[in-house]
């Protein structure tokens, strides 16, 4: 029992980037990662005392993100998610070819990620972005190792069926 | 096997590149402040009143066993027979009645459970959308608890169980997050969800009507009746719709009664001022804050009586909170108040804190029960909060 009490100060410190990364490729949208992101923390804070593994604080808080980002779209965001396009971001023109074939790959990509169901979105994030293990995510997602396993796989084979992506896949392989 | 390949975890590597992928550090610094309350200042020596009122709360309750029967209901503090008397008489006429000592009595009490008079079982996951009791409303001795888990209403008296409405669970992601009752007895239920609307029941629990709220509404939270039977639902934003006309107008008040304006503003993080306008005066009442403002939010005004919800925050790096419904004069002197027995709850419900006519509700969702208070405001009353704060530093 001696071990020193977590603070939201520090969970804040060391995860908020975590949080905000999730919640943007999980929605595409500025406003809503930052709703969700606060959401997680709040959430977070009030619960703080129910995480009795400190080792794992960082799937704790991803698995409250991704209930949160879950949450949000059923409430509220479902119609809008579906509509929206990459083009509210705006970036300066690169000419460096490789990094513009890369910038076109990641509004494809992340228009593909938002028509996933979000339980394949989650994984894929989970696993391919914010680089959890398999064990992680998990935890996070609170389902067995063998399933984050398969779902990954599939997701990922969702993905390669995407008209947008086809080709790109392809000049990876 | 079904680990993915490098070239697959390359290729979900491009997302990445997304230029907007960090967060603003605009509101990074926002919500750090908003979750850290940084301790900058030595606190004065705590006073015991706790102490001090349970020693006095003990006396009484002692007396009060001695000479009464416990009256029906398990009240926390026996102490009501003794100064209901003083208290009648020293109420103003439109007033909330208090005691000499602030009460908390359990009205109802109902378990978890899979039956039709039972509360669903809440989701444990941190998180989780499946708060089961979500809101309530208690009108005429008569409970109305809204059941999100088990997608439900459960009428009841603490006499006994009455029906149960059984709500739509058509489609996946229904979260039903606040009940209302009018004057003729008709229940109101919001749905909060992509599919939001706000369903209409008869005082017996047939469904009568189902009113759509307007997708601009994003996050509504709460449904009231105003006296003209419009059908009013607030948002998380300032934003209100009247589900009668469609018209959504944007709230810009705390609270608003019989031309009585309330705002409340923020001073400093040790002080809220509530600003009223009434009869064409303006009037400024400034409450002070032990430690630091969670803020302020008004539930009625009297004719010489404010009453609100205060929220005390530790100005710790822990996060602790302690919540009281004051009674305050409108010069701003404190008239009594009553600690919200927030302790037991395992989880928090949208809508735990109802005032229904002269009289305060809690909820209190516990981890096998659900718990419903009255809250009734003492000039003495419990402030636990700096006691858990040395407890704290102690460690």
């Amino acid at each position: 029992m001696n071990e020193k009490p977590l603070h939201i100060s520090e969970l804040f410190n060391q995860f908020h980037r975590d949080v905000y990364h999730f919640a943007l490729y999980f929605t595409n949208n500025k406003q809503d990662a930052e709703d969700i992101t606060q959401e997680t923390f709040l959430k977070a804070m009030k619960n703080l005392h129910q995480l009795k593994d400190p080792q794992k604080v960082k799937t704790w808080i991803l698995s409250i993100a991704r209930f949160t980002a879950v949450d949000w779209i059923r409430k509220q965001k479902l119609r809008r998610l579906f509509t929206i396009t990459a083009s509210t971001v705006t970036h300066e023109e690169d000419m460096n070819s490789r990094r513009v074939i890369g910038e076109e790959n990641w509004k494809d990509l992340q228009q593909a990620l938002l028509k996933l169901k979000p339980h394949y979105r989650s994984v894929i994030i989970m696993r391919g972005l914010n680089e959890l293990s398999v064990k992680e995510t998990a935890e996070a997602l609170q389902c067995s190792e063998g399933k984050v396993r398969v779902d990954f796989h599939r997701a990922i084979q969702e993905l390669k069926k995407d008209d947008s992506l086809k080709e790109r896949w392809e000049s990876y392989e | 096997m079904n680990e993915p390949t490098e070239k697959e975890i390359e290729f979900l590597q491009n997302l990445r590149n997304r230029p907007d992928k960090d967060p603003d550090r605009e509101f990074v610094n926002r919500l750090q402040r908003q979750l850290i309350q940084p301790s900058t200042k030595k606190r004065p020596k705590f006073i015991p009143i706790a102490v001090t009122s349970l020693a006095f709360m003990t006396f009484l309750a002692v007396i009060f066993l001695f000479f009464n029967q416990p009256p029906s209901g398990v009240p926390l503090v026996l102490v009501e027979s003794i100064d209901k008397k003083e208290a009648i008489e020293n109420t103003p006429q439109d007033g909330i009645m208090i005691f000499e000592q602030e009460q908390a009595k359990i009205l109802l009490e109902v378990p978890y459970g899979e039956g039709s008079n039972e509360i669903g079982m809440p989701q444990k996951r941190p998180g989780g959308s499946d708060r089961a009791v979500e809101s309530f409303y208690v009108k005429d001795d008569v409970f109305y608890l809204l059941d999100n888990a088990a997608r439900k209403v459960i009428v009841t008296t603490p006499k006994g169980y009455l029906f149960t409405i059984q709500l739509d669970d058509s489609e996946d992601g229904k979260w039903y997050r606040d009940i209302f009752v009018d004057d003729d007895d008709n229940i109101y239920v919001l749905d909060s969800s992509y599919y939001k609307g706000v369903s209409k029941f008869s005082p017996g629990g047939e469904l009568l009507e189902v009113f759509p709220i307007k997708a601009d509404m994003m996050d509504p939270n709460a449904v009231v009746v105003n006296e003209r039977n419009e059908i009013l639902v607030h948002d998380v934003r300032p934003l209100m719709e009247n589900l009668m006309t469609g018209e959504i107008t944007r709230t810009r008040t705390a609270f608003e009664k019989d031309g009585i304006i309330a705002q409340v503003v923020r001073k400093d993080e040790q002080i809220e001022v509530i600003n009223i306008e009434e009869a064409g005066n303006e009037q400024k009442i400034t409450v002070p804050f032990d430690h630091t403002t969670g803020g302020i939010r008004i539930l009625d005004i009297r004719s010489d009586q404010i009453i609100f919800e205060k929220t005390e925050v530790a100005d710790t790096h822990k996060i602790m909170a302690e919540f009281h419904v004051y009674v305050i004069d409108k010069e701003g002197n404190v008239l009594g108040a009553v600690k919200e027995p927030h302790e037991e709850s395992a989880y928090y419900s949208t809508h735990s804190l109802r005032m229904v006519d002269d009289k305060i509700f809690y909820l209190s969702a516990g981890a096998d029960s659900v718990v419903i208070f009255e809250l009734i405001p003492g000039k003495q009353f419990e402030k636990k909060l700096q006691d858990r704060i040395d407890e704290f530093l102690n460690e």
